[in-house]
C-alpha cells in the first residue's frame, strides 16, 4: 500500500482537483484507492457528491480502534472510496496533541487498510501544523502543487528545510506546477529557473484550465465529464510520473 | 455470511419480473437505468481446482482487443484484482501484484485452463440520492453458460445482482426490504461460476491424484487389487488428454505415477493373480512406462533448470544448453504423443479394463480369494523387512546402485501402504509414510543428483553434433557436472541418518504391529 499526500501550505494552488483527479486514474487502472478528506472544507468530499460526516467526528476517527474504517463511503467510481470530510476537523491539531504519540498516530491508524487499498491519498488542509506533520509520517510521497511565482521557491525551501530537519528520509518530495498559466512571463521565467534549484520537481505541468474549476459544478473527477481537455491528459502525464517515483 | 459491503445475487421467484423489482425499489431513491451491456467471460483454473480451492474465481473477459484478467473472492465476490490482458497460463506469467503472487502461491506449475463459459446481458440500475449520488446498484443478469468450445449453452434464468456502496447501508436495507416483499428469499453467492457449472450439469474442477480407495477388511484380495487397480486406471486415462496436449507437466507426471503403481501392484501381488494375463500386462506398462520416460525426464531438468544454473558463477551460459532440452523435449513429446495414438496402446487400456472389470474366473489362483488384510500386511512386513536389509548392507564404500535399489524397493514399500491405507488407522499410516518420505526424499534426490551428473556429459555430446557449442557452455556444464558431484556426496553422507530413523526399532515395532499378522 502506498500513501501519497498531497500538500502545500498555501490554498487554492490545486491539491484537492490533484488528489481526486489522480485518485480517479488511479482506480481507474485497477488500483483499490482510497481518498481521506482531511480539510474540514471538504472540497473533495463535496465533489464526489458524499455528505461531509462521520460519525464521532474526528475524535472517533483518530482514535485507536476508532470509528474510522466504518466510515469508509463508495464512491460512484470503481475501486475508489472515500473517507469524508467533517467539520469537527478543525479540531483535528487539538484532538491529535492529546493522543500518545501524536505524529505517529496517521500512520498507525491507516495501516490496518493495507489488505483492502493499494493507494491511499490525503488530501490535507493547507497550514504547517500537528496535523501536517502527522500526514508526513504517514505518507510514502508528498505531492506537492506549486504555482510558478518567486514565493513558491520559499515554500519549497521550507519543506525541504523541514523534512531533512524531521529526518524524514523515506518521504519522497514531489513538487509539480499547478495552474500553469503561460502567458504570464512570471511563471514562463519560473517554469525554467526553479527546476535548476529543486531538481526533484516533476515534469508534468498542470495548466490553469476552467474545466477543472468546474469540478465544483459537475461535481465529478476532471476525467469523467471532460476526459480529452488537454487539462485533463496533463493530469494523467503527472499521474504516470508520480507512479513511476513511488513504485 | 455476506456483510453490507458485499455483493450477493438473486433468482427471481417465479412470477416476479424486473419491473416489479425496479417498481418496489422506488422508495428507495431516484433508479436511473444505465445501458444494457454485453458480457462475456471465460473462467479458468488448474486441472484438480485449485484456485476454486483456494476460494476464488479468476475469469477473462472482454473483447481481444481490451482483454482484462480478474481475479475475485468467491464467496462476497469481492474483487480481489485486475489485470489488463488475457492469455496467461501459469502462475510465472503474471506480474508482481494482487492477482499475480496469490495465484503462483496455489498453482505450482499446473496450467489454467478454460473451465467454463459465462455469456449474456447486464442490465444495470443505479439507485441516486438527493445529491445524486449512487448508493445503491442492482443488475439483472441474463445469463447462459457454455461448456469449452461448445456451441449450445445452458441458460441461468434471469439472476439480480445487487452491489451495495461501501458506507450507504440504509439505501440497502431498504432494498432489501422491497425485495423480501417480493418473495426474494435465498441469496446466491454473487459470481456464476458454479451456477454456470452446475446447469451443465459438472461440478468444480476437483481432482487429486492421491490414492483414495475404500477396501474393507475381509475382502477377498482378488477383488481388492482390483478395485486399486481400476482406481489407477482411471487416473491414468484422466491425465491422458492433458498428456497428450501437454498442457503442463503434471498430466504426464500423474500418468507416469499411475504406471508405476500398477506395475508395482502387478510385481509385489504376483502371487494372487492370473500368471498369464499379470505377466501380459506386466510388459505392456513396462513398455507404457518407457515411452513415456524421455519427456519426464526432460520436464524434470526444464522445471530444474533455474536451480541448476544457480548452481554455476556463470549460469546464462547454460542458455544454449536449455534451448537443446527444449528442442528435444519437443521431439520426444511428439513421439509420445504418437505412442499414444498406437493400436497397442488402445489395446492396452481396453483388455485392462476388461480383464479388471471381470470377475475372477478359475484361472485366478486361489489365494485371490484370501483377506485383503493377510496379503497385503504380509507383502508390507516383507518389503519392510527387505528395505531394512538392503539399507543395513550400505555403507560409505558401497556402489551407488545399492542407494538406487533401495530407492526402488522403497517405493513399492510406500505404493503398497498408499493401495491398503484404508483397512488401517489413518494416523497409523500417516506416521509410517511420514518416516519413509524423510529417507525416499534423500535417495530421490540422491538419484537426481547421479542421472544429472551422467546425462550432462551425454547432452553436451548431442550439442556438439548438431553444431559447435559456444566454449563458456561446455565451461559452464562442466562446472556443472562437479558442482552435482559435491552435492552428491553431501546427500549420501545424509543417508545413514535418515536411514537410521526409518529402521529404528520403534518403527521397526510399529511395523510389526499392524502388519506382520497380516
Amino acid at each position: 500500500m502506498k500513501t501519497i499526500a498531497t500538500y502545500s501550505i498555501k490554498g487554492g494552488v490545486g491539491k484537492t482537483a490533484t488528489a481526486v483527479n489522480l485518485a480517479c486514474l488511479a482506480a481507474r487502472e485497477g488500483a483499490r484507492t482510497l481518498v481521506w478528506d482531511l480539510d474540514p472544507q471538504g472540497a473533495a468530499t463535496f465533489y464526489f457528491r458524499i455528505k461531509p460526516k462521520v460519525k464521532g467526528g474526528a475524535k472517533g476517527m483518530l482514535a485507536r480502534n476508532g470509528t474510522l474504517a466504518r466510515q469508509i463511503r463508495g464512491t460512484d467510481y470503481e475501486d475508489l472510496d472515500l473517507l469524508p470530510a467533517d467539520f469537527s476537523y478543525r479540531h483535528m491539531d487539538i484532538v491529535l496533541d492529546e493522543a500518545k504519540k501524536p505524529t505517529g498516530r496517521l500512520r498507525k491508524i491507516l495501516k490496518p487498510l493495507e489488505d483492502e487499498y493499494d493507494i491511499i491519498f490525503l488530501d490535507c488542509p493547507p497550514s504547517i501544523s500537528l496535523v501536517s506533520e502527522a500526514v508526513f509520517r504517514a505518507a510514502d510521497a508528498l505531492l506537492v502543487p506549486v504555482i510558478p511565482t518567486t514565493l513558491s521557491a520559499r515554500t519549497l525551501e521550507q519543506l525541504a528545510a523541514f523534512r531533512l530537519d524531521q529526518g524524514l528520509d523515506d518521504l519522497s518530495l514531489l513538487p509539480f506546477f499547478s495552474m500553469v498559466d503561460r502567458r504570464k512571463s512570471l511563471h514562463r521565467e519560473m517554469l525554467e529557473t526553479l527546476p535548476l534549484q529543486f531538481p526533484e520537481v516533476l515534469d508534468a505541468r498542470i495548466p490553469y484550465a476552467s474545466v477543472v474549476e468546474r469540478m465544483g459544478v459537475q461535481r465529478a473527477p476532471v476525467h469523467a465529464y471532460a476526459r480529452r481537455h488537454p487539462a485533463a491528459q496533463a493530469y494523467e502525464a503527472l499521474w504516470a510520473e508520480v507512479r513511476g517515483r513511488i513504485g | 455470511m455476506s456483510t453490507e459491503r458485499d455483493a450477493v445475487a438473486y433468482r427471481l421467484p417465479s412470477g416476479v419480473t424486473t419491473s416489479d423489482v425496479v417498481e418496489a425499489c422506488r422508495g428507495t431513491g431516484r433508479i436511473e437505468g444505465q445501458p444494457v451491456r454485453p458480457t462475456r467471460r471465460t473462467y479458468l483454473d488448474s486441472f484438480d481446482g485449485r484456485v476454486h480451492r483456494a476460494g476464488w474465481r479468476l475469469w477473462e473477459e472482454g473483447p481481444e482487443t481490451d482483454r482484462r484478467t480478474v481475479l475475485v473472492d468467491g464467496a462476497t465476490g469481492r474483487r480481489l484484482g485486475r489485470l489488463d490482458g488475457g492469455g496467461r497460463r501459469f502462475g510465472s506469467e503474471f506480474p508482481l501484484g494482487a492477482v499475480g503472487d496469490r495465484l503462483r502461491g496455489v498453482l505450482g506449475i499446473r496450467a489454467l485452463l478454460p473451465v467454463v463459459c459465462v455469456q449474456g446481458d447486464e442490465a444495470p440500475f443505479d439507485v441516486r440520492n438527493r445529491d445524486d449520488k449512487r448508493v445503491l446498484r442492482f443488475v439483472f443478469e441474463t445469463l447462459e453458460a457454455f461448456a469449452d468450445g461448445a456451441e449450445e449453452g445452458a441458460s441461468l434464468g434471469v439472476r439480480l445482482r445487487v452491489e451495495p456502496v461501501r458506507g450507504y447501508g440504509k439505501a440497502l436495507r431498504r432494498f432489501r426490504k422491497a425485495l423480501g416483499r417480493l418473495g426474494f428469499t435465498e441469496p446466491l453467492s454473487p459470481d456464476p461460476q458454479d451456477a454456470a457449472l452446475s446447469v451443465l450439469g459438472r461440478a468444480p474442477p476437483r481432482y487429486t491424484s492421491k490414492i483414495r480407495v475404500p477396501l474393507a477388511r475381509g475382502m477377498p484380495a482378488g477383488d481388492a487389487v482390483r478395485v486399486v487397480l481400476l482406481h489407477l486406471l482411471d487416473t491414468l486415462q484422466t491425465n491422458e488428454e492433458g498428456t497428450r496436449a501437454d498442457l503442463d507437466s503434471e498430466f504426464l507426471h500423474d500418468f507416469r505415477v499411475a504406471v508405476r503403481r500398477t506395475r508395482a501392484a502387478l510385481g509385489q501381488l504376483k502371487s494372487i493373480l492370473p500368471p498369464g494375463p499379470a505377466a501380459r500386462f506386466r510388459e505392456g506398462f513396462a513398455w507404457l512406462g518407457q515411452v513415456t520416460g524421455p519427456v519426464r525426464d526432460l520436464d524434470v531438468y526444464l522445471l530444474e533448470f533455474p536451480t541448476l544454473a544457480g548452481r554455476v558463477t556463470h549460469g546464462n551460459d547454460l542458455a544454449p544448453l536449455q534451448r537443446f532440452l527444449e528442442g528435444k523435449q519437443s521431439t520426444e513429446q511428439r513421439r509420445l504423443v504418437r505412442s499414444l495414438e498406437t493400436r497397442r496402446y488402445g489395446a492396452l487400456l481396453v483388455s485392462w479394463r476388461r480383464f479388471l472389470e471381470t470377475t475372477p474366473g478359475p484361472d485366478w489362483p486361489e489365494s485371490a480369494g484370501t483377506p485383503v488384510e493377510r496379503v497385503a500386511g504380509r507383502r508390507i512386513w516383507r518389503v519392510y523387512r527387505r528395505a531394512v536389509n538392503e539399507g543395513r548392507a550400505i555403507g560409505p564404500s558401497s556402489p551407488d546402485e545399492a542407494l538406487h535399489d533401495l530407492r526402488k524397493t522403497c517405493k513399492k514399500l510406500r505404493y503398497l501402504l498408499e493401495f491398503f491405507q484404508s483397512l488401517y488407522l489413518e494416523e497409523d499410516v500417516r506416521e509410517l509414510v511420514g518416516a519413509l518420505k524423510g529417507l525416499q526424499d534423500n535417495l530421490g534426490t540422491f538419484n537426481d543428483l547421479c542421472v544429472q551428473a551422467e546425462t550432462l556429459p551425454r547432452f553436451g555430446e548431442e550439442m556438439g553434433r548438431v553444431g559447435p557449442v559456444p566454449p563458456t557452455t561446455l565451461l559452464a556444464m562442466g562446472a556443472l557436472v562437479e558442482s552435482l558431484r559435491h552435492a552428491r556426496l553431501d546427500v549420501r553422507a545424509e543417508f545413514h541418518d535418515r536411514f537410521a530413523t526409518f529402521a529404528a526399532p520403534a518403527t521397526r515395532n510399529r511395523y510389526r504391529k499392524l502388519f506382520e499378522a497380516g
